[in-house]
């Protein structure tokens, strides 16, 4: 999409946006969890699913999509569960962890590769 | 073969066992069997030509058999030549005279042994009881293959035999009353045969049978002939009706069981292997009256109309009547050649007479086809639906000239329109119409190729290419004509919502953008927009609401719902004292009023019900399901790939686009009248003022929005409004004569309607 290939403002705009977009959403995760909030757990997930399906950021989007489905109380497949707030909770929590540490990985390839270029 | 044999045998029977012809109707005199015999198989030899047939039973029979009934030829035939020439027709009377117990068997015989006399004759000798004198010895060898048919089945097909004969017995009797009147030959006479005294007959040789509202007819048949056998009859029978385009499996015989007749009345199919015969003992045990005939009923869809004249093209013409209607509609008609042109215009003037015209393109396309060997334009696979859509839209379209203020000249003006605006579409598809304030820097640097979001892999093929090519590389779309269209993105994502703009932008479309559903639905409300990329998860209002709003508020305003009965029903929704003069602006008076919170306000601007396209974060189908539940037309799966949503953007915006026609030329003149700068400046600034101020629609349409609002505007910001307007007209004029027409009439009816809100 860029209109430069040289220069990949748009692209890295988008980028560096979803890095700010991510970790700010990380730290409202982090607090929705001190709330044990799960529905705004759950729209957060979904949230940072649809802008890292976007950069194509398939593993923190499948977290995501996980966090998605923990907050609204369900198995990680989308299905229904019957587990209590605190067992989801802590899926949640522990999901976070997860995402967080794919996203870094992911952040540090993309500024490798803007950083090159 | 069978058929054969068993006719044949009677006759053998009958000329071994013979008694004398003691009760025996029929006309020929009763002379000796052998006298008969000579007689008959001086005739079969003549007749011999016909053992060709043999193989079709049924043929001989028909030959044969229609002397007596039908067949006016054949039956004059032995009128004239009673007993002495030896043709196929003298035989029935000869024979008729050997039979022996039964008058009725006689009868019959007499036909069989007509057609097949001889071939029996030879067979005879070595089969069965009838040796002795019918057999001749002459013939053996071309009969051999009769007599290969064990005695017993023959005997079986007497038996049957003896039941039918009344019926043939009538057949005679009618036969000789021929003799006497020869002139009563056709069905006419064979109809009295069901009332003819004989007791309970069983089956007529002929068969009545009929076309559903057409005469009766007569087929000849054979005793052991099955219901398969009887069509092919009929299929000879109606050589031309049927004959051409039918085999007998195609069409289904029925009975009608006693249509006259108070029992019942319904039909019956009747299935290939059964028994003739037997259905109509069954059925008419007192023997078929032409009232009874079987019905032949054929499929109608097989009937090919053209066929006749070139049976093949029968089929490319149905299929060129889509392009064909598209074209009309659609798709500028084929550029091709010099006879055609002249015709075409007439054709894009669709609208006034619709089926007239829609008659023709077809033959022009196809003509072009073939003198260019090229085929026009298919429409997509969902061009069918469009094209409904269309027909419906249209025709509205013009009655919307005339439902609005332009009541004046409703007629001519409409035509005139009509007429006009393809005109100017074509000229103009050609080159994208871009959408100049939204794109300023793009047309300086036109992108380079189609990449996906995905930035990794993207960028390597880009590179390869040389830079001179970036232009050409546009893209699967980039060179293709991108509806002028207006787009709402909503989508409450930052990141996707530049991407999504990104790829709008390079489509050169306009859009605007939302974040969340109740956004999108106020931003709709300012109305100009085509397409509608609506996210489903969103804040405050999600998706499928937004949707189910704005597809309520459609309803409430009757956008896109026959426009023509738009006034009266929006008059009452609305207002009705102000919508008399059947503006749409009365509307804006309206806004303000309680109840009216749904009124839209430039109903102008909303030619059709908007297309939702719904971004679906998730691919279930359940999600999908719902979102088309809730009124989204369309969807596209959420990592929203280029290539997708340009050709949602290419499907959904054509439509739209011709749709909104009107709109379109009123943004075309807009953007193109003026010169480039003043244009796009005028386009963009003013019109983010006027939505974010009056609550108005955006850029495009401002100069009739300008028009149609003072009056309501009148309210706000009159002075505003009317002064933009006069600054606007004379760009306008320059542009299209059709267009000032509206602009006045537009005005002239601003004015009425905003009398009226004054009163």
């Amino acid at each position: 999409m860029d209109d430069d290939e040289d220069d990949r403002d748009f692209s890295r705009g988008i980028v560096y946006g979803f890095f700010e977009q991510a970790e700010a959403t990380f730290e409202n995760m982090e607090k929705a969890l001190k709330d044990k909030d799960l529905p705004t757990l759950s729209s957060l997930g979904h949230f940072l699913k649809g802008s890292s399906a976007t950069l194509g950021l398939s593993k923190v989007r499948d977290s995501c999509e996980k966090i998605q489905h923990f907050g609204a109380r369900k198995e990680a497949d989308g299905n229904p569960g019957n587990g209590s707030d605190a067992h989801y909770l802590d899926l949640v929590q522990r999901t976070v962890d997860q995402v967080k540490g794919e996203y870094k990985r992911a952040e540090a390839k993309l500024k490798t590769f803007y950083g090159e270029t | 073969m069978t058929d054969l044999k068993s006719r044949l045998k009677p006759a053998f029977r009958r000329s071994t066992s013979t008694a004398s012809p003691t009760t025996d109707i029929s006309t020929s005199p009763s002379s000796s069997s052998v006298s008969d015999r000579s007689r008959t198989k001086s005739s079969l030899r003549p007749g011999k030509s016909k053992r060709a047939s043999f193989a079709l039973p049924v043929d001989d029979q028909k030959k044969s058999f229609p002397l007596p009934s039908t067949q006016s030829t054949a039956s004059h035939a032995p009128i004239p030549i009673p007993a002495s020439k030896s043709t196929a027709v003298n035989a029935p009377e000869a024979e008729p005279s050997p039979p022996v117990t039964t008058p009725i068997d006689q009868i019959d015989n007499p036909r069989l042994v007509i057609e097949q006399a001889t071939p029996e004759n030879r067979g005879r000798s070595s089969t069965t009881d009838s040796k002795t004198q019918s057999p001749p010895p002459e013939n053996p060898n071309r009969l051999r293959e009769r007599d290969a048919q064990p005695s017993t089945e023959r005997r079986l097909t007497l038996a049957a035999r003896r039941h039918s004969p009344i019926s043939l017995s009538q057949d005679r009797a009618f036969a000789t009353p021929k003799h006497i009147q020869p002139e009563s030959q056709g069905p006419l006479p064979s109809a009295p045969s069901p009332n003819s005294p004989l007791p309970a007959a069983t089956m007529p040789k002929k068969i009545w049978v009929k076309m559903p509202k057409a005469d009766a007819t007569r087929v000849a048949i054979s005793e052991d002939d099955l219901v398969d056998d009887v069509k092919d009859v009929v299929l000879r029978k109606y050589a031309n009706s049927l004959g051409r385009h039918f085999d007998p499996p195609d069409f289904t015989l029925k009975v009608s069981v006693a249509p006259h007749s108070s029992r019942h009345t319904n039909e019956r199919p009747l299935r290939p292997d059964e028994n003739i015969l037997k259905i109509l003992e069954t059925h008419y045990p007192k023997g078929q009256s032409i009232d009874e005939a079987l019905l032949i009923d054929v499929p109608q869809r097989r009937t090919p109309k053209h066929s006749p004249r070139i049976p093949v093209s029968s089929y490319y013409m149905t299929e060129d009547l889509r392009p064909g209607e598209n074209g009309t509609d659609y798709f500028p008609p084929m550029p091709v050649n010099g006879p055609h042109s002249p015709h075409l215009p007439p054709n894009l003037a669709a609208q006034g007479g619709h089926t007239a015209i829609h008659r023709l393109p077809p033959h022009q396309n196809s003509i072009s086809v073939i003198e260019t060997g090229h085929v026009p334009n298919l429409p997509s696979p969902g061009a069918l639906n469009r094209n409904r859509h269309a027909d419906r839209q249209r025709p509205r379209y013009g009655r919307q000239h005339t439902s609005s203020p332009t009541v004046l000249n409703s007629g001519s003006h409409q035509n005139h329109d009509a007429h006009k605006a393809p005109a100017a579409q074509n000229a103009h598809l050609p080159t994208p119409p871009l959408a100049p304030a939204d794109i300023p820097h793009q047309t300086a640097t036109p992108p380079p190729r189609t990449s996906s979001p995905r930035p990794t892999q993207k960028p390597k093929r880009a590179k390869k290419s040389p830079n001179g090519t970036k232009a050409s590389n546009q893209g699967p779309l980039g060179d293709v004509a991108i509806p002028p269209i207006n787009v709402l993105i909503v989508e409450d994502n930052h990141i996707n919502l530049r991407l999504l703009e990104a790829f709008l932008k390079r489509l050169k479309v306009r859009w605007s953008t939302a974040i969340n559903g109740e956004i999108a639905v106020n931003k709709w409300r300012e109305g100009g927009f085509h397409l509608v990329l609506m996210d489903i998860q969103l804040p405050v209002m999600n998706g499928l609401d937004a949707t189910k709003e704005i597809r309520r508020l459609e309803r409430v305003n009757s956008i896109g719902i026959n426009r023509g009965g738009n006034t009266p029903t929006f008059e009452k929704a609305a207002n009705g004292a102000m919508m008399v003069d059947g503006g749409n602006d009365p509307s804006e008076g309206v806004v303000k009023k309680p109840k009216e919170e749904d009124n839209l306000v430039n109903t102008d601007l909303f030619k059709s019900p908007v297309i939702i396209v719904a971004l679906t974060a998730s691919s279930l189908q359940s999600d999908r399901h719902e979102a088309l539940a809730a009124g989204c037309n369309d969807f596209l799966t959420k990592p929203v790939n280029f290539d997708w949503l340009s050709r949602k953007v290419m499907e959904w915006g054509c439509m739209q686009a011709l749709i909104d026609f009107d709109g379109w030329r009123k943004w075309k003149d807009f953007t193109s009248a003026p010169p480039a700068k003043d244009g796009k400046k005028q386009a963009a600034l003013p019109g983010a003022k006027d939505a974010t101020a009056a609550n108005k629609a955006p850029t495009p349409k401002k100069g009739e929005k300008r028009d149609n609002i003072s009056p309501g505007g009148a309210v706000a910001a009159t002075g505003d409004a009317s002064g933009d307007a006069g600054a606007k007209k004379p760009k306008m004029t320059a542009v299209e004569e059709v267009i000032t027409r509206d602009r006045g009439e537009s005005g002239g009816s601003g004015a009425t309607s905003s009398s009226g809100e004054g009163s």
